[in-house]
């Protein structure tokens, strides 16, 4: 395909056509691919044979796409339960990949891919980085883990497609990782959020100008980000922020991507298909509406997976994009059904607490909760770090910034929570996905 | 007299203290006098020192949160209303204390306090 289509001062890939597809070739194309890989799996997987025909539904019921909602849901226990390839569809000699969960809770997830699962992979890849304005020319700094993961490979393998310079750096070792930045002129950087804000800071302390580097486009993903993130990578970097999403139970990285426009994130929909229900009653909900995305592959063949609850809360946006992109968009992703927090019966997410600490200008996007029991009671205690020069000799002053912080906390959760402020780089710093929450209560308030 | 005194923010967790002591120790510079301001969960470290640049460079290399901080160093006679006729000026001049600690000088007889006012200029003017 390179040979033919020189991509290097190109706006658009070949691949990225399906952006583009009017709504209602773009349905009939879904509708098509729908009933195929239900076709597939009813035939070839157990599971899917045995729910079906507990809710009574045949292949031959699923006629259009808006079918879809007649299937059963599949969650993460599911993967697990089939370990390790209780859902593949394919013969085995069909399979060239194998990818796993890292399988820190019970038993990891398996996931598979056959060549051609591969070459749709990548080419979702590539429909992303080309909304990112990722070139051929590009030297692509890839910070993900390789590995059983799927992110160091997956996007690895689609910038390679798109013809960039790929540097596999993998996460860690962030003193390399500086060299290899300053040293082959990364001008693509992908990692998650929090490590790329990590290695500001630490080239910070070894009088790394990120702005003098050639960097230009940060492809994050991994973890949810924040506007504080976004606000601390735009005023450290000329790098443009763009989000990446994905995860490993559908393919890995680019099931959808945040195009020029940034008001939320492309689900490349011809492959994976969302739909957004209501967590607690699985009802579907309609566009606009905030609840939790569901998706389907659509084209995966080694191993489907259809309407997989992925605890993500967002919400669809069906508006036409200024990009001209026809793929429906869902708004950014900040929270997850997972890992909500109930304090004294309120429902509390990490990002809240985190747009609240972000409406401070004092502070700094570094901070985390701690649970723990004081009293018999459930307290929440969130630690932030504040900007260097706030860190001044008057009580008075540090007392004023915490208290400010804890009034913009409670005036978006309702509750109070204890504030406290640490001393810089008191924060762990994460170089793979971010850990907010920290729980000290005994194991019997668990 | 204009000094600098070195400010640290501190958690107030085990060690962090011992941490500040060893790296000025480590970077050969003398704490002359040194108080702790404490609030719960953290506290600000006060400190006169002799290389008081070479400590803020030290502290931050380190990663510590430190300040260089403008104080004046006054010295009060050891004797019955000494502190209380210097006060006396600044009150009426309508220059209004911030914090306050005492230091013993190396050589001399008397102490020296070291004050904070927010208007250091007109302090130092009317302490002389």
């Amino acid at each position: 395909m390179k040979q033919i289509w020189n991509d290097i001062h190109g706006q658009f890939h070949p691949f990225s056509a399906l952006d583009f597809l009017p709504r209602e070739k773009m349905r009939t194309l879904q509708s098509q691919r729908l009933r195929e890989i239900v076709a597939l799996s009813y035939a070839k997987v157990p599971l899917y044979r045995a729910r079906m025909d507990g809710l009574g539904v045949k292949p031959q019921d699923i006629k259009s796409i808006d079918d879809i909602s007649k299937l059963p849901f599949m969650q993460k226990t599911d993967l697990r339960d089939t370990y390790p390839d209780g859902l593949f569809a394919v013969e085995k000699k069909e399979i060239v990949r194998l990818h796993a969960s890292s399988g820190t809770t019970g038993k990891p997830i398996v996931v598979a891919y056959t060549d051609e699962d591969l070459k749709i992979w990548d080419s979702s890849i590539i429909r992303c980085l080309k909304m990112y304005g990722v070139q051929s020319s590009d030297v692509v700094q890839n910070c993900y883990g390789y590995g059983l993961f799927t992110g160091g490979l997956g996007l690895h393998s689609g910038a390679q497609a798109l013809g960039c310079t790929v540097i596999p750096a993998s996460g860690g070792n962030t003193e390399r990782q500086l060299m290899l930045m300053k040293d082959l002129g990364t001008t693509v950087f992908a990692s998650t959020p929090s490590y790329f804000m990590h290695l500001i800071e630490e080239g910070k302390k070894r009088g790394i100008d990120f702005k003098k580097l050639p960097l230009r486009i940060g492809v994050f993903g991994g973890e949810p980000s924040s506007e504080g993130m976004r606000k601390f990578i735009a005023e450290n970097t000329n790098v443009k922020f763009c989000d990446i999403y994905g995860l490993s139970e559908i393919v890995g990285p680019g099931v959808g991507g945040e195009c020029e426009a940034g008001g939320g994130i492309h689900i490349l929909e011809d492959n994976f298909y969302p739909e957004i229900v209501d967590p607690e009653t699985g009802e579907v909900l309609p566009d606009g509406q905030e609840g939790e995305l569901v998706l389907s592959t659509l084209t995966k063949r080694a191993m489907p997976i259809l309407r997989y609850r992925t605890h993500d809360i967002t919400s669809i946006v069906s508006e036409p994009c200024p990009c001209g992109r026809t793929m429906r968009r869902i708004s950014r992703i900040s929270k997850r059904s997972d890992d909500m927090l109930i304090i004294r019966g309120v429902n509390v997410f990490p990002s809240q607490i985190e747009i609240g600490i972000g409406r401070v200008e004092e502070a700094t996007p570094n901070f985390r909760i701690i649970r723990e029991m004081k009293n018999d009671m459930e307290s929440l205690t969130v630690e932030v770090e504040i900007q260097d020069k706030y860190y001044g000799d008057s009580i008075a002053q540090i007392e004023a910034i915490r208290k400010k912080i804890q009034a913009s906390i409670m005036n978006i959760i309702n509750i109070r929570v204890e504030v406290s402020i640490v001393e810089a780089n008191a924060i762990p710093r994460s170089e793979g996905k971010i850990k907010r929450v920290y729980d000290n209560r005994p194991k019997e308030a668990k | 007299m204009r000094i600098t005194q070195i400010s640290v923010f501190l958690s107030n967790s085990l060690g962090r203290l011992e941490s500040v002591c060893k790296t000025l120790a480590d970077a050969a510079v003398n704490i002359n006098t040194i108080t702790i301001l404490e609030s719960g969960d953290y506290g600000i470290v006060r400190m006169i020192v002799d290389k008081p640049s070479q400590a803020r460079e030290a502290l931050q290399a380190a990663g510590f949160s430190c300040k260089e901080v403008e104080v004046l160093a006054v010295e009060v006679a050891d004797e019955p209303g000494a502190l209380y006729k210097l006060l006396e000026k600044t009150k009426n001049a309508g220059v209004n204390l911030e914090y306050m600690y005492a230091m013993t000088k190396p050589s001399g007889q008397n102490p020296l306090m070291i004050m904070s006012f927010k208007d250091i200029a007109l302090a130092e003017k009317i302490l002389g």
